[in-house]
C-alpha cells in the first residue's frame, strides 16, 4: 500500500526515538512510504544546521537512506495539482475579513503527492490538514469556535476537495505506535508492555502528535494493555 | 479592524507607559488578526509586543542602567514604523520593524539569562497563538517566522489538543489501517 508522511509525524517519530519501530511497521506492513521533497527540505536538510534538532533530522535522514521513506521530487505535474490544492483550500473558509489561509505549501504538496501516487492513507499529526479532508464541517465548528467569528464556506471548493481526496485515509504517528504495538513490533526498540506503550503515546503527544489526554486513557483501557 | 498605524501607535504608548499585561494583550489582538488576514506586518509587530511585554516585566532588564535608553532605542524605531506605516510604504516599514527587533536581539544578547532569544520564543508561542485560530502548524509558523519543530514541540506541551475531541478515536483509525495493509485477523 502506498501511503504518504507529513513533516510533523516524522518529527514526532523521530522525536520520540522510535524510529526502528516505524521502520519495522513499514516493512512489516508493506508500505511504501512517500515524503515530499518539501518535507524533506523541512525535517532534515534545515533543521541538521539546528545544534537543537540536528540528532531529530539525522534519524529521519537514515531512514531515508534505508528507503523507509521514499523522498518524491517536486514535478511540473505535482506543482500543478499542489497549487490547486492550496488554491482550493485556502479559499474554502471565510470571515468577514475575507479568506482564511489555512495550509501551506508543504501540507499541499503531500495531499498532491497522496493524489498523483493515488495513496490510500497519509500520515499526518497537525489537526488542520486532517480535518479538512475527514470533516471539513467539523472544521468550519472549530475555526468559528476557536475565532470567535461567524466563517462561511465556499460549497464548491470544499466538495472538490472532498471528491478529490476521497479515498485518502488519515491517521497519526499515536496510530502508527499503538497498531506497531498490536503487532509486536516494539520488540526493535523497547518491551512489549503497557508502561512502554503508554509512555510511547504521550511521548508523541508531547512530541506535537494533536491528541487528547482522554483519547490515549481510553484506548489503553478499551485495548486492555496489559 | 484597525490600521497598522494605529496598533503601532498602540503598541509604543504601552511599552513606554509600562502597561505590560495590555502590551500582551495588544500582541495577541495583533496575531489573532495577523491569522485572519494573513497579514505578515501584523504579524510581526504582535511577536515584537509579546517579546517587548517579557522584557519590560524582567527586572534583570528594566533595573540595568541602560534599560532607559535601549527603550528610547526601540520607541524611536517604532515611530519609524508607525509613520512608514501612515506614509503606506511598505520597504521603510519592514526596515523599522526589522530595526525593532534587531534592538530586541541585542538587549537580550547583553543582558538576557537564557541561551534562546525571548524574540525567538516569542515567534513560537505567538506561532501556537495563530495555531489555536485554526490556521495549521506550518501556516501559524510561517506567520511568524517561527521554526515548524518548535512550534509542534510548544503545541504538544499546551492543552490544546485536549480541546477538541478527535472525529476518530486511536482504535478506529488502526482498524480502518489494518484494513487497508491487509493485516486484518
Amino acid at each position: 500500500m502506498k501511503a504518504v508522511i507529513d513533516t510533523g509525524t516524522m518529527i514526532t517519530l523521530s522525536g520520540t526515538c522510535l524510529m526502528n519501530v516505524f521502520r519495522e511497521f513499514v516493512r512489516h506492513n508493506k508500505i511504501e512510504l512517500l515524503i515530499s521533497s518539501t518535507v524533506a527540505e523541512e525535517s532534515v536538510w534545515k533543521p541538521l544546521s539546528n545544534k537543537r534538532f540536528a540528532l531529530n533530522a539525522a534519524r529521519i535522514k537514515y531512514a531515508m537512506s534505508q528507503q523507509t521513506v521514499k523522498v518524491i521530487p517536486l514535478g511540473a505535474d505535482i506543482a500543478n495539482l499542489q497549487e490547486k490544492v492550496m488554491r482550493l483550500a485556502n479559499n474554502s473558509f471565510f470571515t468577514n475579513d475575507g479568506a482564511l489561509k489555512i495550509i501551506q505549501a508543504g501540507e499541499a504538496e503531500a495531499l498532491a503527492i497522496a493524489k498523483i501516487h493515488n495513496a490510500k492513507a497519509m500520515f499526518i499529526d497537525e489537526r488542520t490538514t486532517r480535518s479538512l479532508i475527514e470533516n471539513p464541517m467539523r472544521l468550519k465548528q472549530v475555526l468559528e469556535r476557536r475565532q470567535d467569528k461567524e466563517v462561511t464556506t465556499n460549497k464548491q471548493n470544499i466538495d472538490l476537495m472532498k471528491s478529490m481526496f476521497s479515498e485518502l485515509k488519515m491517521f497519526r504517528s499515536v496510530d502508527l505506535i499503538a497498531m506497531a504495538y498490536e503487532q509486536n513490533l516494539f520488540d526493535h526498540e523497547l518491551n512489549h508492555t503497557k508502561l512502554e506503550l503508554e509512555a510511547a503515546l504521550w511521548s508523541a503527544k508531547f512530541n506535537g502528535c494533536a491528541v487528547s489526554e482522554n483519547e490515549i486513557e481510553a484506548y489503553l483501557k478499551a485495548y486492555r494493555v496489559e | 479592524m484597525k490600521p497598522l498605524s494605529y496598533d503601532i501607535e498602540e503598541a509604543k504608548k504601552l511599552f513606554d507607559k509600562k502597561q505590560v499585561m495590555d502590551l500582551r494583550g495588544l500582541g495577541n489582538r495583533l496575531i489573532r488578526e495577523a491569522a485572519f488576514k494573513n497579514d505578515y506586518a501584523k504579524a510581526e509587530l504582535g511577536v515584537i509586543c509579546y517579546a517587548l511585554h517579557k522584557m519590560e516585566s524582567k527586572s534583570h532588564f528594566i533595573s540595568n542602567p541602560n534599560w532607559h535608553k535601549i527603550k528610547e532605542a526601540i520607541l524611536t524605531s517604532l515611530l519609524e514604523a508607525q509613520n512608514a506605516a501612515q506614509n503606506e510604504n511598505a520597504k521603510e516599514l519592514l526596515q523599522a520593524l526589522k530595526t525593532t527587533i534587531k534592538h530586541i536581539n541585542r538587549v537580550d544578547n547583553e543582558l538576557g539569562n537564557y541561551a534562546q532569544n525571548i524574540y525567538e520564543k516569542a515567534k513560537v508561542k505567538q506561532a501556537s497563538l495563530a495555531y489555536s485560530y485554526g490556521l495549521s502548524i506550518a501556516q501559524a509558523s510561517s506567520l511568524t517566522g517561527a521554526d515548524t519543530k518548535e512550534v509542534q514541540n510548544y503545541i504538544g506541551f499546551t492543552t490544546m489538543p485536549d480541546e477538541e475531541p478527535e472525529i476518530k478515536t486511536i482504535a478506529q483509525r488502526i482498524k480502518e489501517l489494518k484494513e487497508l495493509v491487509g493485516a486484518v485477523q
